[in-house]
């Protein structure tokens, strides 16, 4: 009881930090009174301070401001490939495991193949034919992370069929369709859910790295992985115009990654690794 | 390794299907690879020779299995950007690759080892959260940051290792630390987990029972056992390594595989890219095996007879 | 009184869970005689297996120890085990006392082969010079406890064999060093009936040949009337009665042991009724001013609810704790 409570206040100290820079990067506009593109070749690489908590960047833009608007696509890379993939993962396991034959052979192959290529070789690939840019790094998240969660769900899915309340309701005559609604898919719910929270922090973690690059998302689009590729050539003069949006990219992460931790104890202590 | 020759067979269905799969990818925007490489003003005969030297004015299928009996006899088409075989640029960047990653395997696998035992034998006291903070800390940063910080700290600040890859062994420690720093954390993590459900095992009382101390009796007996899923998680570490091999071997300029991906996107340069592909999709099935390999040696339970 | 082997006196054993200290053994006294096997019966949950791990000192970490538990070497010298380190204590272990777990399935290590877990012993205690050495009396144990083909099982691993050949590695591990003293914690509840009695005969055996003591832990009144010779009856971490063996079965006086022994089935017997002790063993961590049995007792006395019974020697060498008793001494 005492472990689940400690584990409940990381949860709630991650969950905060959340909820804050979710709430800071909503309200950006009204925050900051510097727009995230506005340039100003006057002020360009400015020390933090004078009105610029973090300074200014090569073309006189505000980092804080930019850091904020740059976290808005980082929580919206967080959630929505990530909940898209779940989808499409979940999807293509539960079909896996109640039409074993052909159609399972096809999918689990085919996530098998997915899967035997390095994720950020395989967004290279999305990328080279739909070119950088934020719906080409969707379009590659999903493709990366639905594989895996297609396993989870199809191994998880047979467990669930083998129970006897499914037995119970297959011989009470209800059909396919009803044992999926109304029996699988409940019974699946803790597992989506830890598999969406640790899905997260790699959907960041991807998207950052792509921009940094410089084949993700492109200017003038914002993304913190983006502000770090643009900064390192500073690096040494100037070392807070990359660590300040990396630095967001890390807390980030950090706390989805407490936050799924906190959450598969609670929902799935038996299951340490997924 | 009795089932050797069937997982074989699995692997060589894999890689044709990977191969398909990339190859498909790369085509589904009709475009004309051929007129990105020219400029506007060459003329369409120029455009329409080069895209027959390209092997592109055949269907779709006829080019497909064209490049699969390519790939069967180790050619992987001729780079359009660079002007040489595909099969040759990669060869030439694969032993960079390989030296990055093992090196940081070396890494990964000492620390996250060695704080993962920690962290389990000191279960909820001082040095386990100070081991799990760092792994969690590890998972959760992101590779270029790692990168950058060492650059700055390692060279710009203690002047004691060079920036970029020169070369020399001394310059590939950061990249390798680099590269390592995520993986040292999830082995830190799983280390610990694995150990921890071992060291409440019967065998642990026996061994206890036999004269062995405390921690003798984790070395002898539970990391044995606790070692096993640490080694199976081995070839999913390599296909992750060989995604941040494109990032560190960018950031510290190593002509490795990553680097030659990277440039074959840049570029547009599709069977430069296509090859690159396979091939690491080729290394991480080898990693898969080897691992297996590995298992079955070590775990008496998978051995036969 | 120099007679004993083990001494073991108001020991207590608490778990700390949520903070909370829950008492698992509430002070009991023992005394192993040389020789001799002791037997400490109690039902699932009662402190048995936590008395014999805190002789070994291999308590879980969540839980701790107070009391006495003196040592008195055949050789003369008395030690207090309480008092050792883990690394004198671990000297010990091996050479003096041997151990036989419960679960022969886990209880070997599923990495080594059994021939090495049992030259283990010897190595940690310096016995053997060399490895031939090593194996050559491994070897000759491993056929003692009767393993057949001991040259070949020396290289299986544990998942080869069966549960009573575990079992059976289990003993000639834990009697290779000839301790004076052989903890058996439930030898033989994993195992089939028939390897039951074989596992018993062995330990009656070794026990006999080796001249060693032995403290047999178990839940099976059947057990200890086939191997012991002296029996502690426990109950809620406390013990409830102790005789000789003989003067146990046959003048049972604590209706805790009373019900045990009717709860033997017998062959003869009405087949349509199984002795029960009624309810269940109350939670622990409850601490009653009253007789722990008295909420299960066929005769409560009002008095058992408000009072500790205090242990009586009711004959000689037969002590029991209860009213009922006490009355009947008088």
């Amino acid at each position: 009881m005492i472990k689940l409570l400690r584990q409940n206040k990381t949860a709630l100290i991650s969950g905060a930090v959340i909820l804050v820079v979710i709430i800071l990067s909503t309200l950006a506009p009204l925050l900051s009174k510097y727009s995230e593109t506005s340039q100003d070749l006057a002020h360009r690489l400015m020390a933090p301070g004078n009105g610029h908590l973090f300074g200014t960047d090569e073309l006189g833009r505000d980092v804080l401001t930019r850091i904020l608007y740059g976290t808005r696509v980082s929580l919206f890379i967080a959630l929505l490939p990530t909940a898209l993939a779940v989808v499409v993962g979940t999807f293509a396991g539960v079909c896996s495991a109640l039409f074993n034959g052909v159609i399972d052979f096809a999918i689990m192959r085919f996530a098998d193949v997915m899967l035997s290529i390095p994720g950020m070789l395989l967004s290279m690939v999305v990328l080279y034919t739909f070119g950088g840019s934020l719906s080409s790094v969707v379009i590659a998240l999903i493709l990366i992370e639905w594989g895996g969660i297609a396993r989870v769900v199809r191994t998880r899915a047979l467990e669930i069929y083998q129970k006897e309340y499914i037995e119970a309701a297959i011989i009470t005559g209800a059909g396919q369709g009803r044992i999926i609604f109304f029996h699988i898919i409940p019974n699946l719910i803790p597992t989506l859910i830890v598999l969406f929270t640790l899905n997260i922090p790699s959907s960041i973690l991807a998207e950052s790295t792509l921009s940094f690059l410089g084949i993700g998302i492109q200017p003038p689009q914002v993304s913190l992985g983006l502000m770090t590729g643009y900064s390192r050539q500073y690096l040494f003069q100037m070392p807070w115009l990359s660590l300040a949006p990396s630095g967001m990219v890390m807390l980030l992460v950090l706390s989805f990654n407490f936050l799924g931790d906190a959450i598969r104890d609670i929902l799935d202590p038996k299951r340490r690794q997924l | 390794m009795k089932e050797l020759p069937k997982r074989l067979l699995g692997i060589i269905i894999v890689m044709i299907l990977v191969i398909a799969l990339i190859f498909v990818m790369l085509r589904i925007i009709p475009g004309d690879p051929a007129s990105v490489l020219l400029n506007e003003h060459v003329s369409q005969a120029n455009i329409d020779r080069l895209t027959k030297s390209m092997g592109l004015d055949k269907s779709l299928p006829e080019q497909f299995f064209g490049y699969l009996g390519g790939v069967l006899r180790g050619d992987l088409g001729q780079s359009y950007y660079m002007q040489q075989p595909v099969s040759s640029l990669i060869l030439q960047a694969f032993p960079y690759t390989i030296r990055l990653t093992l090196l940081s395997i070396v890494f990964a696998w000492t620390m996250g080892i060695v704080s993962g035992i920690f962290s389990a034998m000191y279960n909820d006291h001082f040095p386990d959260y100070l081991f799990r903070g760092t792994a969690l800390l590890g998972i959760s940063v992101p590779v270029f940051m790692v990168a950058l910080f060492l650059q700055y700290l390692f060279y710009y600040r203690l002047s004691l290792l060079p920036l970029v890859y020169d070369g020399s062994i001394v310059s590939m420690i950061l990249p390798a630390i680099a590269l390592g720093w995520n993986s040292a954390g999830s082995v830190a993590r799983l280390m610990r987990s694995s150990l921890m459900d071992e060291l409440d095992a019967n065998y642990m009382d026996t061994a206890r029972a036999k004269g062995l101390i405390y921690k003798k009796a984790v070395i002898f007996h539970a990391f044995k056992n606790a070692i096993l899923p640490v080694i199976t998680m081995m070839a999913l570490q390599l296909a992750e390594m060989l995604s941040g091999a494109v990032i560190t071997e960018s950031v510290f300029s190593i002509p490795g595989l990553g680097k030659l991906a990277l440039t074959a996107l840049q570029t547009r340069d599709m069977p430069l890219l296509q090859g690159t592909v396979l091939f690491t999709a080729f290394l991480i099935a080898v990693g898969g095996i080897l691992a297996d390999f590995i298992n079955t040696l070590l775990n008496p339970r998978l051995r036969l007879g | 009184m120099s007679d004993f082997l083990l001494k073991i006196s108001n020991l207590t054993v608490s778990v700390t869970r949520n903070k909370q200290d829950i008492p698992i053994v509430k002070g009991i006294d023992m005394d192993i005689p040389r020789g001799k096997i002791v037997g400490l019966v109690g039902e699932s949950g009662c402190g048995k297996s936590m008395t014999a791990k805190s002789i070994m000192g291999i308590l879980p970490r969540s839980a701790h120890m107070n009391g006495s538990i003196l040592w008195n070497d055949p050789d003369g010298s008395q030690t207090e085990i309480t008092g050792l380190k883990e690394k004198e204590l671990r000297k010990m272990c091996g050479p003096k006392i041997g151990m036989v777990f419960q679960e022969p399935m886990t209880s070997l290590n599923p990495m080594m082969k059994i021939g090495d877990q049992v030259a283990e012993v010897l190595f940690i205690h310096k016995l053997v010079k060399n490895r031939s050495e090593a194996k050559e009396k491994v070897i000759r144990t491993l056929g003692e406890v009767g393993i057949p083909e001991p040259e070949r099982h020396y290289n299986s691993y544990p998942h080869r064999i069966s549960g009573g050949m575990r079992q059976r590695v289990m003993i000639a591990m834990a009697v290779i060093c000839e301790p004076s003293l052989l903890i058996a914690d439930e030898p033989t509840t994993a195992l089939d009936v028939t390897i039951e009695a074989q596992i018993l005969k062995l330990i009656r055996h070794m026990c006999e040949t080796h001249n060693m003591s032995a403290l047999v832990i178990t839940h099976n009144m059947g057990v200890v009337s086939t191997l012991c010779d002296k029996v502690y009856v426990m109950y809620m971490g406390r013990i409830l009665e102790r005789a000789p063996v003989d003067q146990l079965f046959k003048t049972p006086i604590h209706p805790y042991t009373r019900g045990l022994l009717s709860s033997i089935p017998r062959i003869h017997a009405n087949p349509e009724y199984l002795a029960t002790i009624p309810g269940n063993t109350p939670e622990f961590g409850k601490e009653t001013v009253g007789c722990d049995f008295c909420l299960r007792c066929s005769d409560d006395q009002r008095r058992c609810f408000f009072e500790k019974p205090k242990e009586a020697e009711i004959e000689k060498d037969h002590f029991v704790s209860c009213f009922s008793a006490n009355n009947r001494s008088k």
